[in-house]
């Protein structure tokens, strides 16, 4: 079930129905709970006993943890709450790519054996709650906070549907705490709520994969001989996707959320007007730049001790950052790459910051450009199905395409592609720092009612193929 | 680092969001009726999409009851040319349903029938003979197996997504894929006209009436010649045949163990496109080996006087005005043949 689609339509009036009825506040967060394992359910009701032993393992384990005695006692704890996570995780979503790998390097050295390869289906948003609830127990491990004492909360934390799928990776001092008092979306909430829904699905729908996708979809087929300017059109093509489909279903999450009276944190703050790299991952997918900086990068050392092994940590950072999106390598490049910018960057920083140019627009405009530039190089990594496609994308980027290359894309296309995500980096610059509620009071209510009308309109009139949310698959 | 403390979800302290949505809604009322009275003035029509989540929901009919269903089961000819509700008047009221995907060869859809044990129905199969015969694994068998496979792993919430979604289909011209915003700019840039409405629509049964009148049928005929001479997979070698009739025969079988029954039946073509089937695909070699080896009844438009009039305008479907005669024509033909239990799936 999507945020694009009727049957949620009628799965969140259903649902705000019962949350508005005149119940305990037990019992609303009950309906919350039945609702969001059915919503989860609707994809495939095998996997929902998966999401309850990984909430009722590290429920106990935490208490455990906290009523623990002895180091060692405790460190078992964890031990056992991160091999049942990540063992879960490495089972149904690196089996395959892990067995396939350990084949190669048999092969390569000779050795006579053969690791059987089980090809399993992904449990859809594994990746999302297993981050949360060892985010829980890792807390509680080093005494940021307390177990929980309602189990229904600690359920409904991971569950609760508008955040389950596809994040954003919620914090458990962010939404337990919200668990202890009645919530109901005040009027203006429930509007602002809806209207976050809407804005959220038509840059999916609308954008994403109206505009954008079709054109990607062409150049990145295997087997496609992209010209120069088709690649880079795809390039910049599947940057505007990419954000549109993510930052669209973040929206679409927090205003459902919004609507039962519920805070999630914001996933993205226009992450293409980012100055620098470390700049953009404080702005593109924030839950989880957060959560790997929190959970990874600090307790690696971060850069406590000295910049060599600063930049050993970036580097892993976010090389496991890149596998988190899936098993394939092409994404363990694609976070390489960006281990390499921020390394870089980390270098030259003291020589871009003392120019008095580089703290003028121009020097900002020219960050945000080449920022922009290298963010793009890298998505083609992440896009790409295998390096064989990249390869030919990215030689084509730098002109080394063939005489046979192009005829994939209409000038209408690129040039629709090209001005879609124009627009949506000049928005992105012209409001930076400014976060959406403020946007909105910014402009006059006409304004407002009219970029209203045409998101209502074209969601009516977009009927395209249906995709799902690209995160889904992470 | 940003903090993790939400922004976005603390709702504008202005107090115009309650009219912001008023006007909106009430603007993009009047914008989407305008536009759909303005489209059906140059005579659009609704149109359901085909999706392979409608066809679903109609295989899923296929085995509902006893399964004593009459489905037909073939490409773009069956869809166009044959009329459900008319079929199903002809055959006395039988249940009909509509399995055909276009550009597409039956076998797989046959085989998943053949492996339902609760389908026993009667199986009206299409011999479009450059996709029933041909052996390459191409888009023809692909296209359908992919069907198949959709619907044996479809989860209970895309079949309400279907449902929910059909009526609007059915009764809104601006939910029409040939009237989305993108399309019309392309087609206004390029033509400087607004386009023209669709050859054909789709309904919720997954007939597709198509109306040729006004088109330039002369460029039709000339693209399917050419996909007819070219495309739809390589014609099979000696023992390769011999394979194909193997598994057809055994799939047949196994319809007819459970008390169902298949027939072939052969879509008039016309002009080029017809020269071109006779050419590639020789009646006695393919179309009598296929009856001969299965044991089945076949229904070849050239073997009716009544059916065998009729002409595809643009050499390879019929037109909406010719498909309401030809099927119960074809209904009728069907009767007088009486293959095994057909009256028995009438209720």
């Amino acid at each position: 079930m999507v945020f694009n689609s009727l049957s949620f339509l009628a799965f969140l009036a259903l649902g705000l129905v019962l949350h508005h009825l005149p119940l305990t506040w037990r019992v609303r967060k009950l309906n919350l709970l039945v609702a969001s394992s059915l919503f989860y359910a609707a994809w495939n009701p095998l996997f929902l006993p998966l999401l309850w032993y990984a909430i009722t393992l590290d429920w106990f384990l935490a208490r455990a943890l906290a009523s623990a005695r002895t180091p060692a006692w405790r460190k078992a704890l964890l031990g056992v709450s991160l091999a049942s996570n990540l063992g879960l995780l490495a089972f149904f979503k690196y089996g395959p790519f892990l067995a396939d790998n350990t084949n190669a390097l048999f092969l390569a050295l000779g050795v006579p054996l053969h690791v059987p390869r089980v090809d399993v289906v992904l449990p859809v948003a594994i990746s999302f709650y297993t981050f949360e609830s060892l985010a829980y127990t890792l807390d509680v491990y080093r005494g940021h906070e307390k177990p929980w004492d309602s189990f229904l909360d600690f359920a409904l934390f991971l569950t609760f549907f508008p955040h389950l799928v596809a994040g954003p990776i919620v914090r458990p001092r962010d939404f337990l705490p919200q668990c202890t008092q009645p919530r109901r979306a005040t009027p203006s909430q429930l509007q602002w709520g809806l209207l976050l829904l809407v804005l959220g699905v038509f840059e999916k729908a609308v954008l994403a994969d109206g505009l954008l996708a079709p054109l990607v979809d062409t150049v990145f087929a295997p087997g496609a001989k992209p010209s120069g300017g088709e690649a880079w059109s795809a390039a910049l093509a599947f940057s505007g996707q990419i954000f549109c489909d993510f930052a669209g279903y973040s929206l679409c999450a927090i205003g459902v959320a919004l609507c039962f009276g519920f805070h999630l944190p914001d996933n993205f703050q226009s992450p293409y007007a980012a100055i620098g790299f470390s700049d953009f991952w404080r702005r593109w997918h924030i839950s989880l730049s957060s959560w790997l900086r929190d959970y990874l990068y600090i307790p690696l050392g971060g850069n406590r001790h000295g910049p060599a092994r600063t930049h050993v940590n970036l580097m892993l950072t976010m090389l496991l950052g890149g596998l988190w999106h899936g098993a394939s390598w092409t994404f363990v490049v694609w976070g390489g790459l960006h281990g390499l910018f921020l390394i870089a960057e980390r270098m030259l920083r003291p020589l871009l910051e003392k120019p008095r140019w580089a703290r003028a627009p121009v020097g900002r405009f020219a960050g945000v450009a080449v920022t922009f530039v290298g963010v793009c190089f890298a998505w083609v990594f992440f896009r790409a199905p295998d390096f064989a496609t990249a390869f030919t994308v990215v030689r084509a980027m730098v002109g080394g395409s063939g005489a046979d290359a192009g005829g994939l894309l209409s000038q209408f296309d690129m040039g629709l592609a090209v001005l879609t995500v124009g627009a949506l980096l000049a928005a992105q610059w012209r409001y930076r720092d400014v976060p959406l509620p403020e946007v909105f009071t910014s402009v006059p209510w006409w304004a407002s009612a009219s970029a209203m009308t045409v998101m209502l309109v074209a969601l009516v009139t977009a009927t395209g193929v249906d995709r799902a949310f690209i995160y889904f698959q992470f | 680092m940003r903090s993790s403390t939400s922004s976005s979800s603390e709702a504008p302290a202005s107090g115009a969001l309650g009219r912001v949505w008023w006007v909106a809604l009430l603007a993009a009322g009047v914008l989407l009726a305008g536009a759909e009275w303005g489209w059906r003035v140059r005579g659009f029509q609704p149109s359901v999409k085909d999706t392979p989540e409608l066809w679903s929901l109609e295989r899923a009919r296929a085995s509902e009851g006893d399964g004593s269903a009459v489905v037909m089961l073939g490409s773009s000819r069956f869809q166009v040319g044959l009329v459900p509700e008319v079929l199903s008047q002809a055959l006395g009221g039988a249940r009909v349903m509509q399995l055909s995907i276009s550009g597409s060869s039956s076998l797989p859809v046959l085989e998943d029938l053949a492996a339902d044990e609760r389908f026993r129905g009667l199986v009206l199969c299409e011999v479009s003979p450059t996709l029933f015969f041909s052996v390459e694994p191409n888009e023809v068998r692909a296209r359908p197996a992919s069907y198949v496979a959709r619907h044996a792993h479809r989860t209970f919430v895309e079949d309400w997504e279907t449902a929910l979604r059909l009526p609007f289909q059915e009764h809104l011209v601006v939910l029409l894929s040939a009237v989305q915003p993108k399309g019309v700019l392309h087609h206004l840039l390029v033509n400087r006209t607004l386009p023209p409405p669709p050859l054909n629509r789709t309904r919720a049964d997954r007939h597709q009436p198509s109306h040729f009148e006004g088109v330039d049928v002369a460029a039709l005929r000339h693209a399917w010649e050419r996909r007819y001479q070219d495309a739809h997979g390589r014609t099979p070698e000696a023992a390769e045949l011999e394979a194909l009739l193997e598994r057809v025969s055994a799939q047949v079988e196994r319809i007819r163990s459970r008390g169902g029954e298949v027939v072939f039946v052969r879509m008039v073509s016309s002009g080029t496109v017809r020269r071109i089937e006779d050419t590639r695909y020789p009646r006695a070699l393919y179309w009598e080996r296929l009856l001969e080896r299965t044991g089945s009844q076949g229904l070849s438009f050239e073997d009716s006087p009544a059916l065998a009039r009729f002409e595809c305008p643009d050499g390879s479907h019929l037109d909406s005005r010719a498909a309401t005669g030809f099927t119960h024509l074809l209904g009728q033909e069907l009767l007088r043949q009486a293959p095994g239990g057909l009256a028995t799936r009438t209720p």
